[in-house]
């Protein structure tokens, strides 16, 4: 291997590298320093980059799903135990065994069938549970983000804002309630005007020129109703941000507002 | 020391000590990214919620048998992520993707990979916003799909030097950018 070649696997990920090409580029990279540096300081980009994906605001649902699941793991008896016995011969010869032992009057078409038929259920009923317990873990997430939101909304302490809508959302009235001392905040905005499939509302949180996070992505209410409600729950507290705006931006958002301004306010 | 830094270390140590709020904190602080990032690999929003939960989860399992340095944790976090999400994509089978398979560990470490300063990332992300579509194309599917040049050209339906050409190109300029922002 060449120090050229070294420069044109260095933009390549290593796993992505096939056996031989990576043994080639080890032993390489062991003898030439200055190979090692150069290959050291593309692969550094390529792993920083994992940090900076297009952002996208996870749900609630999320963090509670992670705290109901690492209770779970905590505590064992709050999910079904499962009793593993290592296997002394196949699966299939053991229930081949279990099912043409009991059942020798049968035919054995017959019972296989049978078999397919219990297994079919069991499997069934296993995923009807885990959409259960997933239905049940989202609608906690929910009522407890609709908590969270009544909280805020009902603490004297909470400061609140007026964004003023501009363009098609002059006549909207948007207000965001939050405390200062943490990154919870709820957006309310009442008429705020449709946008076509392809596009969302971008809320920005302002903290310095040119810095500012995504406070929501988001579009009308999907049940029709004049009022758009909001928890955000953004990645600093609510007292480092220096002024809030709304921009139209592609569907999904942007990492930096690209589109027409729909609300603007200061602190 | 940043006062990052000094925050992840924190959650290190308190996760090490099986303090399970240290790991909601570091979700609270990380997880947008790492759910970015699936999202970014599976395009799928419930895939991406299981993946973000499952590679925290992963962290906390995972925790005392982590031996890199304490400023090279979050890029663990994200390579898990990564392997997580490029797994999940095999199994749904969603891309002709060949067969690799992604562990936790990468063949390589960096030993300067520090992911202390948000700054840098920032700098980063409108510097590969800005890079011409075709580069930050070749760019995603190497860094985020793990593809070699070879695959990308067939999916691509580009000749292999134009894929080459376009993913040096676009890796030299973030190389620069990055380099700029470290001095």
């Amino acid at each position: 291997m060449t120090c050229d070649d070294v420069k044109a696997f260095a933009y390549v990920r290593p796993e992505a590298l096939s056996e031989a090409d990576r043994l080639a580029l080890t032993d390489h990279l062991n003898v030439c320093p200055p190979c090692r540096v150069e290959y050291e300081q593309i692969r550094v980009v390529g792993d920083a980059l994992l940090a900076v994906a297009p952002t996208q605001t996870p749900s609630p649902r999320v963090r509670q799903m992670l705290i109901s699941r690492l209770q779970t793991q905590r505590d064992p008896k709050t999910s079904p135990k499962i009793v593993s016995v290592p296997p002394k011969t196949s699966l299939l010869q053991r229930l081949s065994d279990w099912l043409f032992g009991s059942f020798v009057t049968l035919p054995r078409g017959a019972v296989w069938a049978g078999a397919a038929l219990v297994i079919a259920l069991l499997a069934g009923n296993v995923w009807q549970q885990r959409l259960l317990q997933q239905q049940s873990i989202t609608l906690q997430a929910e009522a407890e983000q609709q908590q969270r939101i009544f909280a805020l909304l009902s603490d004297p302490q909470a400061q609140q804002v007026g964004l003023k809508g501009v363009g098609d959302a002059a006549s909207s009235v948007a207000n965001l309630r939050y405390d200062p001392t943490t990154n919870i905040a709820v957006l309310l905005i009442r008429d705020l005007p449709t946008l076509p499939p392809d596009k969302n509302y971008q809320l920005w949180l302002v903290y310095g020129d040119d810095a500012r996070d995504t406070g929501a992505v988001f579009a009308c209410d999907p049940d029709g109703s004049k009022v758009r409600t909001l928890l955000i729950n953004a990645p600093r507290q609510f007292n480092t941000y220096i002024r809030f705006g709304v921009t139209i931006e592609p569907a999904g958002g942007s990492p930096r507002p690209t589109g027409p301004r729909a609300f603007s306010s200061s602190l | 020391m940043s006062f990052d830094l000094q925050i992840i270390l924190s959650i290190i140590q308190r996760l090490r000590d099986r303090d399970e709020d240290a790991l909601v904190e570091l979700y609270d602080l990380h997880g947008r990214r790492v759910y970015s990032l699936a999202f970014a690999i599976l395009n799928d929003v419930m895939l991406a919620e299981e993946v973000t939960q499952d590679a925290f989860l992963r962290v906390w399992d995972q925790i005392a048998r982590y031996r890199y340095e304490e400023n090279r944790f979050l890029g663990w976090l994200f390579k898990i992520a990564r392997n997580m999400a490029l797994n999940r994509l095999a199994q749904e089978k969603r891309l002709n993707h060949a067969s690799h398979s992604f562990d936790d560990d990468d063949f390589i470490e960096p030993p300067d990979l520090v992911f202390e300063d948000e700054n840098r990332w920032r700098e980063l992300e409108l510097m590969m916003q800005s890079l011409p579509a075709e580069q930050r194309e070749v760019i995603v599917l190497a860094e985020y799909h793990s593809m070699s040049q070879s695959e990308m050209a067939e999916y691509l339906k580009l000749p292999l030097g134009t894929v080459k050409t376009r993913q040096r190109l676009g890796m030299e300029k973030l190389r620069i950018i990055w380099q700029k922002i470290q001095i």
